[in-house]
């Protein structure tokens, strides 16, 4: 399979899968455009876990800046969604950078707890802040104009589900495209082993920062996504239980790979949905358990098996 | 000839332990200089000097003229002075040519860029090209360096090394681990490294260090004991008696 083939094989999936579940569950798009969000969130925390080798519990941070910042440009300065989005980027990103310039000058262990301290700090913030952001009630009532003037979003989510997977799509194809580039190859190579590519002359630090920032934005991107279609940004948003969440969906599905990313936010998404249907109280359970197998038996996540399953198959198709 | 390195009266201490004394070296463009001693003499901590890794006590490190001591090891990688490492040290997920790209990548100071575009990624590819060339690596351009033999790892670390196009190249212990079977590659390499290039090597292996030294540096207890040609170092009774035992 050449390059070009592989590329417009990966374009195509997104899309497809996009249109199978619309089918699947075609009363549910609010649900889906759900999906979306967190798909695009947890691809953001796959360039911080998968890339450059740094577990973090601090990546709502970005998020709830993200859809804190959205809503409240929507609700005091203009409403329309794709100059909310850029906002939510640069809210991401700017929490990210600030908070990249102390955080990685540690290393480990220190490393996860400033990224739980940060977190803390700024949900601390935004919970005083009572007069701006609604404290622990939150931002209500963001009402967004149609987007580009024309297309209404509707009670049952499906502009919004469109809406968040068009830019899903976007943002994947965007970071395959940076994961193959020299700078996801430097990332690379200082996940692998940072002290080798400082005697080879880059800079560990400034890049570690770069990629923060960038995978900052893009988690800001879905914060503001979440405010627009949701309509309502809550503390939860920047909760460190959110960030552990999310970081097990990256787990199950499987690091730095961009495709697990999007297979386990699906899945636990999935889980979360029907199990909590059939018990509200205990379907972390089922999380749990599922996470322990995968862990003993999927090193490499669902999509690590999946691969691993496919490619035994062609093995047994070609003898 | 002006020299590429010079290591002017360098030291180190841990605490109330000195590990390098006052050592002095010069290294000229075509050099071919081996540090040898008994484990534990600061072979390797004073490449860990030279290069940027650990701060001296005292002494100073010039290249090209300039003090380079307050520059960190980036910034002397910038200016040529390029090391290997005693225990392989590649990018285990890659494969050989992308961990080629990856040096590549730090030389042209592509890092920030988002796209291969353009006449530096071309260059790149060339340069990784003439390397895997010169190595004779070709067949394992897309082999995960993780499952290459451990002498064609080492080849790959020098590899990397020379896509910086260093000016002084310090080799710690280019052959260490490698079976004899496979010795004879690094032996070649060695041998055709750029003929202008200042090498610093440090070696256990006495035959490749009689073979390709021009000029001999023994170290003991972090000090210079003696230098000379490798028909001096080899006559030398002390050096014999202390050090060099039946390989000599």
């Amino acid at each position: 399979m050449t390059n070009t083939q592989r590329t417009l094989g990966a374009a195509a999936v997104i899309p497809i899968v996009a249109v199978a579940l619309v089918v699947i569950f075609p009363n549910q798009q609010a649900f889906l455009a759900q999906i979306a969000i967190t798909a695009l969130l947890v691809l953001s925390l796959d360039l911080v876990v998968g890339f450059a080798g740094l577990a973090t519990l601090g990546h709502a941070a970005m998020y709830g800046a993200g859809a804190y910042a959205a809503a409240l440009y929507s609700l005091h300065v203009w409403a329309e969604p794709l100059t909310g989005l850029v906002v939510g980027i640069l809210a991401g990103g700017l929490v990210a950078l600030v908070s990249a310039l102390m955080l990685m000058r540690a290393h480990g262990l220190t490393f996860l707890m400033m990224t739980v301290a940060i977190t803390q700090i700024i949900y601390e913030i935004v919970n005083k802040s009572r007069a701006v952001t609604g404290g622990d009630d939150g931002l209500y009532g963001i009402m967004m104009q149609p987007l580009f003037g024309r297309f209404e979003f509707d009670f049952y989510g499906r502009l919004a589900f469109w809406y968040a997977a068009v830019v899903l799509w976007l943002v994947f194809l965007l970071l395959r495209h940076i994961a193959a580039s020299p700078f996801g190859l430097t990332a690379r190579a200082v996940r692998d082993d940072g002290g080798r590519v400082s005697s080879l002359g880059g800079g560990i630090f400034a890049h570690r920062v770069a990629l923060y920032t960038l995978s900052g934005g893009i988690a800001g991107l879905a914060g503001a996504l979440s405010a627009q279609t949701v309509q309502v940004v809550g503390l939860n948003t920047l909760s460190v239980t959110y960030s552990a969440e999310i970081l097990v969906m990256l787990v199950m599905g499987g690091t730095g790979r961009l495709w697990g990313a999007l297979l386990g936010a699906l899945v636990f998404m999935m889980i979360h949905h029907y199990a909590a249907e059939v018990d509200p109280v205990r379907w972390m359970l089922f999380i749990g358990a599922m996470l322990v197998m995968i862990v003993l038996f999927l090193p490499k996540g669902l999509f690590g098996g999946l691969e691993a399953a496919v490619n035994r198959l062609r093995e047994g198709a070609r003898t | 000839m002006n020299n590429l390195l010079e290591v002017r009266n360098l030291s180190k201490s841990f605490g109330g332990l000195q590990v390098t004394r006052n050592v002095d070296l010069t290294i000229a463009p075509g050099d071919r200089v081996a540090l040898i001693g008994p484990n534990g003499a600061g072979k390797t901590t004073l490449v860990n000097l030279i290069s940027g890794v650990l701060d001296p006590t005292g002494g100073e490190v010039m290249l090209d003229g300039s003090k380079v001591t307050a520059l960190s090891q980036r910034q002397r990688a910038h200016r040529g002075l390029i090391r290997t490492f005693q225990i392989t040290r590649l990018f285990h997920s890659m494969t050989v040519a992308d961990t080629l790209r990856v040096a590549a990548i730090q030389k042209n100071g592509m890092t920030y860029r988002f796209g291969w575009g353009g006449r530096s990624a071309d260059l790149i590819e060339k340069s990784v090209e003439r390397v895997l060339t010169d190595l004779r690596l070709q067949d394992r351009r897309d082999n995960d360096v993780s499952l290459l033999a451990y002498g064609e790892q080492r080849l790959v670390e020098l590899g990397v090394a020379l896509i910086m196009e260093p000016r002084v190249l310090m080799l710690d212990e280019p052959a260490a681990g490698v079976p004899q079977s496979e010795s004879h590659i690094i032996m070649d390499a060695i041998e055709n490294l750029p003929a202008e290039l200042g090498v610093l090597f440090i070696e256990h292996d006495m035959d490749l260090v009689f073979r390709f030294a021009r000029r001999i540096i023994v170290l003991v207890s972090g000090g210079v004991f003696c230098t000379g040609t490798p028909d001096e170092i080899a006559a030398n009774e002390d050096v014999r008696a202390m050090y060099l035992g039946e390989a000599s």
